[in-house]
């Protein structure tokens, strides 16, 4: 049996908004398991982006741990946790979030050049043939369509060939053709690269395509009725 | 089916739009404060500037005034007629026309039997406009009788009556141009000030009347201008119509024939001022308003038109525009006239009459700019603003500029990312660099101007000597009343003070030039009774053949290394050999025309001996023998050029100086008198070493025979007519470039804030702090290099260019070194650590996720 690569224990994130603290996640505790396609549902505000942001190391829970890949990252610092976004996560979001004055190949390699690796030119080309960004490469981002962008952003995420791919919401902003294309081309990859995937979604087709959907409320796992 | 059309039907909405306006400002104060502090800073800045500029140009006239003695602009010299004063005084561009008159020398008084003063006579517009401005203390009043003098504390000391005071005696011998003769005179009034007149008295105009001088020959007109800024074409124009003689001189200060350009320079810093002003407003602006595109967006999503739009935006523009300058200019009115004088006040730094005031022209022209700024700078961004989608205005991001190429730039990551930054923002990469070069072009402008100022310090006396010792014990007519007032034991404190490097000894003997018909002797009396009129030719020739020793002259040797700079000041025209072996002299100029034909020529001069010891004091005068052989015999020298040069001291004499070798002197005589030391110290202007300098000369018997002319002194007498003008020159240097630096902080903590979403995307995919200031620095860097190249070079030529407009004293150019490179070191180190800096502050100590969910 696969370990769990993810593990959270008893998370809980709550959030100061003026004189009212916000329970964006009260004690949750959720496993992933190697190379699992996992997606998360939920309503809005029921603590999907929340959880993702901190298994990826960008954001610091109230109580409670996350450990991934065995690394408690509430220990962490913030140059330690610098390091393990570059490592071992590849983020996509659903704005895309491509740094503007990089090109597209930039951008993908991006992480890699924070890491002071050389580049695999190879692969980064391979990369762009899979997701159909090949002939965009020398292009900025306000010169790509938004799906390009997403594809752009996908490539970014699996450059560093990370052991877990964050997505939040990555076809939000496409339409349903698009959205299928990219989480068909994430799914692919992932298995290409044996990667964990974690997709937040609020397409119910596409969570149908995850080998494990997992459902948030209030804070909380929901574990049905 | 007909179209249906949606009328527009003018309503009142300004009431909503204003409460909007005023609402935006007040919730986003963090935003709004950005640009309230640069349009702040920008008003501050202009009023400041101008009204420590205003004053500074006051000071920069005030000391040309102190420096020449007294106001005037032209002087029309050797003599007026009253036609040409009355054309200059019906002028209608001219403000005063003041007389000024030599009319006498003084000679000796009844407690000094060598003493070197003039006398000068003005009318009341010289003495009441014109010299006012230069004395600064006024005790008695001016000579009104025959009998009364106006003297200051320096001439009465050079009569050796430091202790004269207002009603006074002084017994004086003088000569004028009716011959020589002594008279008691009452001391009408003692001023204190500045100028070259200090070592002379003001007599009244019945004393001008009776010394046979003429205000057709010997009168001096002084012309000021009502404006301090003429063209060339007016004082030709001027010059022309008094139809002046052949021997009349007119002469325009080398300040009012630069005028015109130094306005032109004065106003071109300004326009660079006002533009650095725009400039900086511009960015913000465009910054600000671009920076809430998405807000503007909202509204338009909410039904707002674009018209509804543009008023908001400019009342939201307005408010703060209006708060900003009206703080910017309260805070120049603290800083410029209270705050600096205040400063001043506590250094102990005198403005005379000069203080900081209020101009309302500056805060009109404060308030003109800012607010021109503002409009002009609005007008992007507002465009901009109105002509986004309401769609486009949700997905609208500040710093995404599309590149012309997708060319993949080579180098370290920061590095590509840094230029990317300054390359994709083309527009604003310009206003950061322009904005910080102009600072630093105007600090390197102005630290140049007033460096300049501060090197007026350093006259030009005889080889940059640092102090000058003259033995003053000579008088014109006997050939016996040099002393030896500089003896061997005074050289040698001198040259074993320290902090002295180099002691050179003029030493000369009297000596006689036989009379020759139509010889070097004739020739001689010929010139000297030119500039005498009470002498005539035939009866001095008379007189000469009689009694030579009457109108004796010097003959006076230099070392070698003052031979060099001599010759070098001549062109090298002398051989060194000839000269040294005693083959050639210099003559030194007595005040007439000397004819080239005596260059070249042989002259001949004998040394007499029966006058020597027995006139002198016992101990003091012995030191004069002149070898065996020597004395009253007949010698020759050929004259190898003419030096106009004033150091070689003891010029009363009637006869000829001649400038011989040291060695070829001591051929001659065994021991000659020093004349004068020339005193070079290992430091320029140590204190020091002038201080125990000072206290030798004041322990010398003789020092009432001892001239002496510091360096030193005359460099703080400078500083001291400059009245604080170096002073406020380096706060407007200083204020100026505080303010660039000000504002490049404020544009970089804009950019930050527009930047934010950007970082955070860089932070999430694993890009640490570490490495976004790493990054940062490497923009600061290109900030700064970019910054400093353009002041380096275009900087330089602005200096230039404004230096040599404003150069009517004919300094050279040098560059200002050590401030312009603490500047630019503050500049570099200002732009690294700004974006560093403002970075920390956006991000504080929030998470990634809470920085980007502020753009979700």
């Amino acid at each position: 049996m696969e370990k769990a690569i993810v593990k959270t224990n008893s998370l809980s994130k709550h959030y100061h908004v003026g004189t009212q603290t916000v329970i964006a996640l009260d004690g949750v505790d959720f496993e992933v398991k190697e190379r699992e396609f996992v997606s998360i549902i939920g309503k809005s505000g029921c603590g999907k982006s929340t959880l993702l942001h901190m298994i990826g190391g960008l954001d610091f829970p109230t109580s409670g741990t996350v450990m991934v890949d065995g690394m408690n990252l509430s220990e962490m610092n913030e140059e330690q946790l610098a390091l393990f976004r570059r490592r071992k996560v590849g983020f996509i979001f659903q704005q895309y979030n491509l740094i503007p004055d990089l090109n597209i190949y930039d951008n993908i390699t991006f992480p890699l050049e924070l890491d002071g690796t050389i580049v695999d030119k190879e692969f980064i080309r391979e990369l762009a043939k899979t997701l159909h960004i090949a002939d965009r490469l020398a292009m900025f981002p306000s010169m790509l369509s938004g799906g390009e962008q997403q594809r752009a952003a996908i490539a970014r995420a699996l450059a560093a060939k990370p052991a877990i791919i964050l997505a939040d919401e990555p076809t939000g902003n496409l339409d349903t053709s698009a959205s299928h294309d990219v989480i068909g081309l994430l799914k692919v990859t992932a298995e290409k690269y044996q990667q964990t995937l974690i997709v937040i979604t609020h397409d119910l087709d596409i969570a149908q395509m995850a080998d494990r959907t997992v459902r948030l409320q209030d804070g909380k796992i929901w574990k049905g009725k | 089916m007909e179209g249906k059309v949606i009328l527009m039907l003018a309503n009142n909405n300004r009431s909503v739009i204003n409460k909007l306006a005023g609402n935006t400002v007040r919730t986003n104060k963090r935003q709004f404060s950005i640009l309230f502090l640069t349009i702040l800073l920008s008003s501050f800045m202009l009023f400041s500037i101008f009204t420590i500029g205003l004053t500074y140009l006051d000071l920069s006239r005030l000391q040309n005034t102190r420096l020449y003695g007294s106001e005037y602009d032209i002087a029309v010299m050797n003599g007026f007629t009253e036609d040409q004063r009355e054309i200059l005084i019906s002028y209608a561009g001219i403000k005063s026309v003041g007389v000024l008159a030599y009319c006498g020398n003084v000679k000796s008084s009844d407690s000094d039997r060598s003493v070197y003063a003039g006398f000068l006579w003005g009318d009341k517009t010289y003495w009441e406009s014109q010299k006012a401005p230069a004395v600064t203390e006024m005790k008695g009043h001016y000579p009104k009788a025959r009998n009364e003098l106006l003297a200051t504390k320096e001439v009465l000391e050079a009569c050796g009556k430091s202790s004269l005071s207002v009603g006074g005696h002084l017994s004086v011998t003088y000569e004028d141009h009716t011959g020589i003769h002594t008279m008691d005179f009452v001391i009408s009034g003692i001023w204190k000030g500045y100028g070259g007149d200090k070592a002379n008295f003001y007599v009244s105009k019945d004393f001008y009347e009776q010394t046979g001088c003429d205000l057709e020959s010997d009168g001096i007109l002084q012309v000021k201008f009502k404006s301090n800024y003429v063209t060339g074409k007016t004082i030709e124009k001027l010059k022309e119509s008094l139809g002046l003689s052949l021997t009349q001189v007119f002469q325009a200060s080398e300040y009012i024939e630069k005028s015109l350009t130094i306005l032109f320079a004065v106003l071109g810093l300004c326009f660079i001022i006002c533009l650095s002003a725009y400039l900086l407003i511009y960015n913000i602006l465009y910054l600000s308003v671009s920076g809430k595109i998405r807000y503007y967006g909202l509204l338009q999503t909410l039904g707002m038109t674009k018209k509804q739009l543009v008023r908001l935006i400019r009342e939201q523009i307005l408010l703060v525009g209006m708060a900003g300058t009206t703080a910017g200019i309260l805070l120049g009115v603290s800083v410029s006239l209270i705050l600096v004088p205040y400063v001043v006040k506590m250094l102990g730094i005198s403005l005379g009459n000069m203080g900081l005031c209020f101009y309302p022209e500056v805060l009109a022209l404060s308030i003109l700019v800012t607010t021109a700024a503002i409009l002009c700078g609005v007008r992007k961004p507002v465009h901009i603003a109105a002509g986004v989608t309401p769609v486009e205005a949700v997905k609208y991001r500040e710093n995404v500029v599309t590149p012309r190429t997708g060319k993949r730039r080579r180098g370290s990551l920061y590095r590509r990312m840094a230029e990317a930054q300054l390359k994709n923002n083309k527009k604003k990469t310009v206003v950061v660099f322009l904005s910080l070069a102009m600072s630093l072009i105007v600090f390197f402008s102005l630290t140049t101007l007033i460096d300049s100022q501060g090197r007026r310090t350093v006259y030009p006396n005889y080889w940059d000597a640092d102090f000058i010792v003259h033995n003053s014990t000579q008088t014109a007519e006997d050939i016996t009343s040099l002393r030896s007032a500089i003896d061997d034991a005074f050289l040698s404190d001198i040259q074993k003070t320290e902090g002295v490097a180099e002691v050179h000894a003029v030493k000369g003997i009297p000596v006689t030039f036989p009379y020759e018909e139509s010889g070097f002797s004739d020739f001689w009396i010929k010139g000297c009774t030119e500039l005498k009129p009470y002498l005539t030719y035939a009866d001095t020739v008379s007189e000469y053949q009689h009694n030579p020793g009457k109108y004796y002259g010097m003959i006076k040797g230099i070392d070698e290394s003052e031979f060099d700079y001599l010759n070098e000041s001549l062109g090298g025209i002398i051989d060194k050999q000839e000269f040294l072996s005693g083959k050639t002299a210099v003559l030194q100029y007595a005040g007439f025309e000397i004819s080239q034909e005596w260059i070249g020529s042989s002259i001949s001069f004998s040394i007499p001996t029966e006058h020597s010891a027995a006139h002198f004091p016992a101990g003091r005068g012995n030191s004069f023998a002149v070898l065996p052989g020597i004395g009253n015999q007949k010698q020759e020298i050929t004259v190898g050029a003419v030096s106009y040069g004033d150091y070689y001291g003891a010029t009363v004499n009637f006869g000829a100086n001649l400038i011989v070798s040291e060695t070829y002197l001591e051929s001659l005589t065994s021991k000659p008198y020093v004349l004068s030391l020339n005193i070079k110290y290992k430091q320029s202007y140590d204190a020091e070493t002038e201080k125990k300098i000072k206290n030798i000369v004041k322990a010398n018997p003789c020092h009432n025979d001892l001239l002496s002319v510091s360096k030193y002194d005359d460099m703080k007498t400078i500083q001291d007519s400059q009245s604080g003008m170096f002073e406020m020159g380096i706060i407007i240097s200083l204020l100026l470039l505080l303010v660039g630096m000000l504002n490049y902080v404020n544009t970089m903590a804009n950019s930050m804030q527009n930047r934010k979403l950007t970082f955070s995307i860089m932070e999430s995919v694993g890009m640490s702090k570490k490495q976004i200031k790493r990054l940062l620095i490497h923009e600061g860097i290109l900030y700064a290099g970019g910054s400093v190249f353009i002041t380096l070079t275009v900087g330089t030529g602005i200096t230039w260019f404004i230096f040599q407009s404003m150069n009517y004293m004919k300094i050279p150019f040098t560059i200002p070194v050590f401030p312009l490179l603490c500047a630019i070191l503050s500049v570099m180190i200002l732009c690294v650590l700004t974006p560093v800096v403002t970075y920390k502050k956006t991000v504080r100590n929030r998470s990634v996720t809470e920085r980007l969910r502020e753009y979700e």
